[in-house]
């Protein structure tokens, strides 16, 4: 059921230059890298413990670059639990023990074993309810250039209108980036916060369930914010809204109880599961 | 065994849904049975109850079209339960069709304002033949809905091409006595016409069996992976 993807030509930002230098910083070129299947990422075999409650059962899972995985699966499946893997954030809490690998590429790294610190600066994140900082709006999309080492003033005015602008939201704040980000509404806030998770330019950006705190026309705009996205980043959304995951994702993947039971292109999952268990979740005759 | 849906109002709109296609089903076929004795019997009387039961098989797919649209709105169905929804709605259509080529026959019967179809017992033999296989086509096919069977579907699919060989015979046959016998060319080019929309008949039984293999397996016909395995 892997997708057999061509090698892809992927741009990047040239991390060798000097932060702060807004030439270097900007230089972004075209660089033929393969990516084994056009993956961006693979799962093999990954376990995950917390403490002795074994949440991840040796899951595989392809990551394609550039399109959106979506993860579903009913409560306590996992599914957060994988997203999390993916920028270690378990690691905060004692007690949690990964087994198994989430290979990155092109550098064919295991997530699961270098510094979770420098996974984080690669692997942004969205959460279900937005999380601005209690900061200016500009301050929060610049948040994540700073902990880089990126201070040249002229180099973050460009990052944050470019992050404002790919998140859709640059029109209805750049007369007012220096307001507080709490003025806010709901659905903006959200996409404030995918702007800042964009601003460093991540190869991957985890969505969990993002719009679950949003209102239908919120909602309808990082649905759509997301698709867009998806021709720049890899994306990987946990969702329990199965519409969502229908109308917005390329893959479909899902979990039961700590299992990976399917994956597979998100029109054959909605219109012809594999596996009978995919079929009753999807179907609602579950439980 | 399927499990009930947990919003247990989902099971109750598709179960109406399969309800209105069984008698869908059961008004397109009685039609069926009823159209060629009414054409060689000569029978007006049951040709226009034919006719009139056409009414019924039209209101009965209009009815399940609404219900399909309501549902898809509504429900939203995925998976296999999208699958029995389309299955339903191009089986109606077929049906519908089905309907209209038995009222066409039935109407041959008036057209001929009476007299008695002066058709040889090739003819006639041919006919009854290709009506009867036909009609067991649209049974089975209706059946294999209903039981959800794939070897039954896949079967019905195969018995279109002697269908089409039935009729094959009966135009060359038909067409010899047009030459031989040009006094009744009139009632052999009716012959011809019922036996054409037997055929099609046949055609629409075999597209309902191809909905029903589309149902279980989630593939269309002729798709890569298709073997006429049971499901």
């Amino acid at each position: 059921m892997q997708p057999n993807l061509r090698p892809i030509t992927r741009e990047t930002t040239d991390v060798s230059s000097a932060p702060g230098d807004s030439n270097a910083d900007l230089h972004r070129h075209q660089e033929s890298v393969p990516l084994p299947h056009g993956n961006r990422a693979d799962v093999r075999k990954l376990s995950f413990w917390y403490g002795k409650t074994q949440a991840l059962k040796e899951v595989n899972l392809p990551v394609v670059d550039r399109k959106v995985t979506a993860l579903i699966g009913p409560s306590g499946c996992g599914k957060s639990t994988l997203l999390r893997c993916f920028n270690r954030m378990h690691d905060l809490y004692p007690g949690n023990r990964y087994d198994g690998e989430i290979r990155l590429y092109p550098e064919d790294e295991n997530l699961v074993a270098i510094d979770p610190g420098l996974v984080r600066l690669r692997i942004g994140m969205v959460f279900q309810k937005p999380n601005p900082f209690p900061k200016s709006i500009y301050a929060n999309v610049a948040a994540g250039l700073e902990v880089r080492g990126i201070k040249k003033r002229s180099v973050l005015d460009e990052r944050v209108e470019r992050a404002l602008r790919h998140a859709a939201l640059w029109d209805e704040v750049k007369d007012r980036l220096n307001g507080s980000a709490y003025g806010l509404s709901g659905g903006q806030q959200q996409r404030l916060c995918i702007a800042r998770a964009l601003a460093p330019e991540p190869e991957m950006i985890l969505f969990d369930e993002p719009t679950s705190a949003l209102d239908p026309l919120a909602t309808a705009k990082i649905e759509d914010l997301v698709q867009q996205l998806a021709g720049e980043v890899t994306i990987l959304i946990v969702t329990h809204n199965m519409q969502q995951a229908s109308r917005i994702s390329d893959f479909t993947a899902f979990m039961l109880m700590g299992e990976m039971v399917e994956y597979g292109n998100t029109d054959q999952v909605f219109t012809a599961p594999e596996d009978p268990r995919t079929d009753q979740y999807i179907t609602g005759r579950f439980g | 065994m399927t499990k009930p849906h947990t919003l247990t109002s989902f099971d109750e709109r598709l179960d109406g849904l399969s309800e209105q296609l069984r008698s869908l089903a059961t008004t397109a076929g009685t039609m069926v049975d009823g159209c060629l004795d009414a054409f060689l019997d000569k029978d007006c009387a049951a040709a226009q109850a034919i006719i009139h039961r056409d009414l019924e098989v039209d209101r009965l797919e209009e009815a399940i079209h609404a219900d399909v649209m309501d549902i898809l709105a509504r429900l939203q169905p995925v998976s296999s339960d999208l699958r029995l929804v389309l299955a339903v709605e191009r089986a109606a259509s077929n049906l519908e069709r089905v309907g209209d080529k038995a009222k066409s026959i039935a109407k041959r019967c008036l057209a001929l304002d009476g007299a008695a179809p002066a058709l040889t017992q090739d003819t006639l033999d041919l006919l009854r033949g290709l009506e009867r296989a036909v009609s067991k086509m649209l049974e089975d096919a209706i059946a294999s809905l209903t039981r959800r069977s794939y070897i039954l579907a896949a079967d019905v699919e195969a018995r279109d091409s002697s269908a089409d060989d039935l009729y094959d015979d009966l135009f060359h046959h038909v067409v010899a006595q047009l030459q031989q016998d040009p006094a009744n060319a009139a009632v052999n080019v009716h012959a011809l016409f019922v036996g054409k929309a037997l055929e099609r008949i046949g055609d629409h039984a075999a597209n309902i069996a191809e909905e029903v293999r589309f149902l279980l397996r989630g593939r269309l016909a002729g798709a890569a992976g298709e073997s006429p395995a049971e499901s």
